[in-house]
């Protein structure tokens, strides 16, 4: 009889345990497959790896958190950039370093495009937070569409129209100043 | 294709994904137009350096340790202080400290501003008390010289006793005790607020005829008393609608005063001796906050013209 009640309090916790574990060993490959991606598209849009390192483990966080409230759910990486695009956006519009009005109108000053396109990053991070993911994701990582789609939960169409203006005014800044 | 159908394919374009007859069509319009070509060798230059943006790798530590790892603070963009960099435990018991002496400290001066305040309240009212009774000083100053210029006789022992608080102020101007005494000696002799103020009210068709009389019955009146007129025309003044005389007689001129004016007023109208119109001559008695001296009163006749 002891042995049965011992029995009926341990399957929960073994069962917890294994779902932890589960959980823990999703989270590793999940960093083995994606963590370079999302770490370098934390730091590519937050432009400072010290924040980089407390917004990937806050993804992490989530991730990790998300899994538990679904143990058996299949993860991908549309879903992955998913969260991780919540967060960095988030994040984002608060400490993602931005440029001075003196650090733009120095940039701005130099007539030469191949110096302006040293400067590329500079011009870059002027454009909005959802241009600037978009172009990383697509043209940096090679993202096909419908994951980017999924992601920013945004159709495929709008994305290459804001891909297009995207690009268009970039060109702008670089070229058409002169 | 011309260049608007150009650009919006442009990203299918550029990503090689634009195929078949679009495709070529593209290329044609890439052919023969100058424009679309240069931006699509800029836009190839734009990917390109997206492209090759450096990459990053997530650190060992955060890979071993993904949660348990040390981190550094979130960067907000705020630089920390040389107050902030003091150990928790060191820094918050003397902000604590602090907190409570700050407290205690507002609760020990609150009293005592209070008292500063209400010391500051007095000081305004005795100052303006001061300032009244000046104002009503000077007034009798200029009563003074009236009685010298209209030979009307006055006491200058008296004159000197009533105002004596404004020599006295001038001299011990500097000494704070004298003037609270010079204060209290006015405030003995004169009665703010209980002044009494005769007015007297004739009514009569040739206010001109009765002006004379007036006049000599004050001026009689003033030599006797030795009090000088207040007004500094004891010929009355004329204004819209009768004459005016206002004066400061002893309190004991006042019978004698009014018998005279009774014996001047004219006589009732026919058939209006019982209604307020056939009154000739009215006279009442009213209260002022003027300062007077003790033991004189202000007397305004008005001589109205019907």
């Amino acid at each position: 009889m002891t042995f049965h009640l011992r029995l009926q309090a341990w399957i929960p916790r073994l069962l917890r345990s294994l779902k932890h574990s589960r959980t823990t060993h999703q989270i590793e490959e999940m960093i083995r497959c994606y963590g370079d991606l999302i770490f370098d598209l934390c730091e590519s849009v937050l432009w400072n790896p010290q924040n980089t390192q407390v917004v990937f483990r806050i993804i992490l966080q989530e991730l990790r958190h998300c899994l538990r409230a679904q143990p058996y759910k299949t993860y991908e990486r549309a879903w992955v950039l998913r969260i991780a695009y919540e967060k960095i956006s988030f994040f984002a519009e608060k400490y993602a370093r931005r440029l001075t009005a003196a650090e733009q109108i120095e940039i701005d000053s130099n007539p030469n495009v191949s110096i302006r396109l040293k400067n590329f990053d500079a011009y870059f991070y002027r454009l909005n937070l959802q241009d600037q993911i978009l172009l990383l994701l697509r043209d940096k990582y090679g993202i096909p569409y419908p994951e980017i789609s999924a992601a920013m939960q945004r159709p495929e169409g709008s994305l290459k129209i804001s891909r297009q203006q995207a690009l268009r005014t970039l060109e702008e800044w670089i070229w058409d100043q002169q | 294709m011309n260049c608007f159908e150009w650009i919006s394919r442009s990203s299918d374009y550029l990503d090689g994904t634009l195929i078949g007859v679009k495709k070529q069509e593209a290329d044609e319009h890439l052919d023969r137009c100058n424009e679309c070509n240069e931006r699509y060798k800029h836009y190839r230059l734009i990917m390109t350096a997206v492209a090759s943006k450096l990459r990053s790798s997530v650190p060992i530590s955060l890979q071993k340790a993904p949660f348990t790892s040390r981190l550094p603070r979130l960067d907000i963009g705020l630089k920390t202080t040389r107050w902030g960099r003091i150990p928790w435990y060191i820094r918050t018991p003397i902000e604590a400290a602090g907190i409570v002496f700050l407290t205690l400290t507002a609760i020990s001066i609150g009293p005592k501003l209070r008292v500063l305040y209400e010391k500051r309240l007095e000081k305004n009212l005795s100052d303006f008390s001061q300032f009244f009774s000046e104002s009503s000083q000077s007034q009798q100053i200029a009563s003074n010289t009236l009685s010298s210029n209209g030979g009307v006789k006055y006491d200058a022992s008296k004159t000197t006793d009533e105002f004596s608080s404004e020599g006295e102020e001038e001299d011990t101007s500097s000494s704070t005790e004298e003037t609270t005494q010079n204060e209290s000696d006015s405030s003995e002799k004169i009665h703010v607020g209980k002044a009494d103020v005769w007015r007297f009210i004739l009514r009569t068709d040739s206010p001109q005829d009765l002006r004379p009389k007036i006049t000599t019955l004050l001026k009689s009146l003033s030599s006797e008393e030795g009090t000088p007129a207040l007004s500094p025309k004891i010929e009355g003044v004329n204004a819209p609608g009768g004459i005016q005389f206002d004066l400061v007689l002893q309190q004991s001129a006042i019978p004698k005063l009014k018998r005279q004016l009774f014996e001047f007023a004219p006589p009732t109208p026919d058939g209006l001796a019982d209604t307020p119109a056939g009154e000739t001559f009215t006279w009442y008695k009213i209260k002022s906050k003027r300062a007077l001296p003790t033991g004189k009163v202000r007397v305004v006749i008005w001589i109205s013209q019907i």
